[in-house]
């Protein structure tokens, strides 16, 4: 069977077969056998070859959440038929940013205003949280878009605070 | 003896109080806000009692709510732990005047020490050195940049009645002293209720040690050495260790007796923590006294096999300190890591939610304190702390392998830990030489370091693994599926079948 795997940013071809209690598993023409068997609620013991790993396994449809020696990776498996269908939605939303806070909290400051061009790694705006101050910065190049919020206003965690193109 | 204590405080330092007065014999009480109903601590206690809404200031904070709890039990006594009440004078006073024993210093002492520039003024004359600064609080902009012009920058803002690193800020220069002054005093406003700032000398990459004292009511003191605790992120520390790779004998003993000078100065009683900060050239300085529990008191307990929380409880009902310094060894070195829920990637950024799965270390030398548990959640509310991992080894390079060992073993899901960053800082090769000092996080450890392609390629093959006897479970429930034989019927014929045992 063949999957695509996109990890980081990385794409990779994976191809998986049944052999005896293991698998046999290549990742971009690298060979593995590997045999994982799960010991309780999403966690796995995972024999590569002889190599002993405990592995976090979380998974919602094709998306994995993997939590191995305290890394965490987000992990998507697409069979063929996702494959066509994350084409599709893909190209839609490249360009935009949009600045969420990722905790409720309270605006402290709005450093941009609409129309300021903006570089990566530049403070956005001072989401207070958890008693403390939290400067959002910008991940991209742009120009302030939208400011959604208002300084002093409280937020919920995923709200939209500002969109950056 | 206490008939009965009242906790107010919340996650792992409420649980470790409450041990400490189980094995004292001594029924506890446990307060908690509206989310903390599913809280750890509430279970651990023999009773307890809802206070207020989420919101601290209606709940760990609400003194009135507390007080009424307090005598609704017949409590005897009352521990603050760490935040929260511990440092608030007028919580301890309130409890003097209900004739509840707060079991920490005497309200005027926590005072005085509590404001920090009146701090200053006391130790200056008590003869431990403090570094140069106003010891009064300056109200206008103009003022503190005259002082520091004076002294030189950088200079330190601090929030006057500050403490935990909140309401502070480094200025490097006369243009960044507008931004922060602004900064500092709105952090003082919104954590202490008191928007006073003063200014300190900025020492450049200053360790910063701290020392243990217990006195009891009598006038005898002891100190139980120091602490290094100079791992910090946001002036708070992450990391703490002791004995420090700084601190000699001689050194040792130096601060110590300034310590237990600063402790008869106000004729302290309790337990209680005299901050330095340590130069170079071994020379250090007052920072602050904290008159309460500390965070990281266990490492001294594993080294000294001392109590602290014990005496702290002894001590509070009157009885006589039985240790002396001459009596007091250290065994062996202890390290603590602090697991917060917070994105090291990401500035350190709170991380709050659900524990979906943990697992915790174990093993010899290990001691770990926790409220946390599987499905528990990190709220917002409240200090992310998650669980301190103590160690203990003979030597520090036994204790720093421990310790990287007992975080390999630790693993926590459903949210951000500072786990990786720890280990991280553990193998770090300044760490490892004992080169340290309250700059290490910012100039020896690497912020983002891309993931290794090993633990990748684990990653990818577990998920392929698991997609792959999705798909096969799929295509053998479509082949078999017939709707005479659902899955359904199947599982009813199993319950009739169980019923009839």
């Amino acid at each position: 069977m063949n999957f695509d795997v996109i990890a980081g940013n990385k794409e990779y071809s994976v191809e998986i077969e049944r052999r005896g209690k293991s698998f046999i598993i290549t990742i971009d023409g690298e060979e593995f056998e590997v045999d994982a068997t799960l010991l309780k609620k999403e966690l796995y013991s995972v024999l590569i070859g002889s190599k002993s790993h405990l592995v976090n396994l979380k998974s919602e449809g094709n998306n994995f959440t993997v939590d191995v020696n305290s890394e965490s990776f987000e992990i998507e498996v697409l069979d063929e038929a996702a494959k066509r269908l994350a084409q599709k939605t893909k190209s839609q939303a490249e360009g935009k940013q949009v600045i969420k806070t990722p905790m409720p909290g309270k605006i402290v400051k709005i450093l941009v205003k609409e129309g300021d061009e903006v570089e990566p790694g530049m403070g956005m705006i001072i989401v207070e949280a958890m008693k403390m101050e939290n400067e959002l910065k910008s991940s991209s190049k742009g120009v302030v878009k939208e400011i959604v919020v208002e300084e002093g206003a409280t937020v919920n965690g995923g709200d939209t605070l500002i969109v950056v193109e | 003896m206490f008939k009965k204590i009242l906790i107010a405080n919340r996650g792992e330092i409420a649980i470790r109080i409450i041990r400490a007065c189980q094995e004292l014999d001594i029924p506890t009480v446990a307060v908690f806000s509206e989310p903390d109903r599913n809280s750890l601590h509430v279970g651990y206690a023999e009773e307890a009692y809802l206070i207020g809404e989420a919101n601290s200031k209606k709940s760990y904070l609400n003194i009135d709510k507390i007080i009424d709890v307090a005598q609704k039990s017949g409590t005897d006594a009352i521990h603050p732990g760490y935040g929260f009440l511990s440092e608030n004078s007028g919580f301890a006073a309130r409890c003097e005047k209900e004739g509840i024993t707060f079991i920490g210093p005497s309200s005027d002492v926590i005072e005085k020490m509590g404001n920090k520039t009146t701090a200053r003024k006391i130790m200056a004359e008590a003869g431990v050195p403090i570094l140069p600064g106003t010891n009064e609080s300056i109200e206008s902009d103009d003022e503190v940049y005259k002082i520091a012009k004076g002294i030189g920058f950088p200079i330190m803002i601090k929030a006057a009645a500050g403490g935990g690193g909140k309401g502070m800020r480094i200025v490097n220069s006369a243009d960044e002293l507008k931004s922060c002054l602004r900064a500092a005093r709105s952090e003082a406003g919104s954590s202490f209720g008191d928007s006073s700032v003063y200014v300190e000398k900025y020492l450049e990459n200053p360790r910063h040690i701290e020392i243990q004292v217990l006195a009891d009511k009598y006038g005898n003191s002891v100190h139980l050495f120091e602490r290094e605790c100079s791992i910090q992120r946001r002036h708070q520390k992450i990391i703490e260790e002791t004995p420090s790779t700084a601190v000699d004998d001689k050194l040792r003993e130096k601060m110590g007796k300034a310590a237990l000078k600063a402790v008869k100065s106000v004729n302290y009683s309790n337990a209680g923590t005299v901050e330095f900060l340590v130069d170079k050239k071994k020379n250090f300085y007052f920072l602050e006294m904290n008159t309460r529990l500390q965070v990281e008191h266990a490492i001294t307990e594993i080294v000294t096999g001392i109590d602290i929380v014990r005496e702290q409880v002894r001590i509070a009902a009157g009885e006589k300190l039985d240790l002396t310094q001459d009596k007091i060894k250290r065994n062996g070195c202890a390290m603590e890591c602090r697991i917060y829920a917070e994105d090291p990637d990401n500035n350190f950024l709170p991380s709050p939610g659900t524990i979906r799965t943990l697992r915790s270390p174990g093993g010899y030398g290990i001691r770990y304190d926790t409220c946390a548990f599987e499905g528990c959640n990190i709220s917002v509310h409240y200090d992310p702390l998650i669980s301190k991992l103590v160690v203990w080894g003979k030597d520090r390079e036994e204790t720093r392998f421990r310790m990287l060992r007992a975080l390999n073993e630790y693993s926590i899901t459903g949210i951000k830990t500072t786990i990786p960053f720890l280990k991280k800082v553990i193998k770090n090769k300044f760490f490892i030489e004992g080169d340290i000092d309250t700059n290490f996080i910012a100039s020896r450890i690497e912020r983002s370091s891309a993931p290794s392609d090993g633990t990748l390629k684990i990653a990818i093959l577990t998920a392929v693994v698991e997609s792959f006897k999705k798909a096969e479970k799929e295509s053998l429930f479509h082949n078999q599926h017939h709707p005479e034989k659902s899955q359904w019927k199947i599982a009813g014929k199993w319950q009739m079948w169980g019923n009839r045992f």
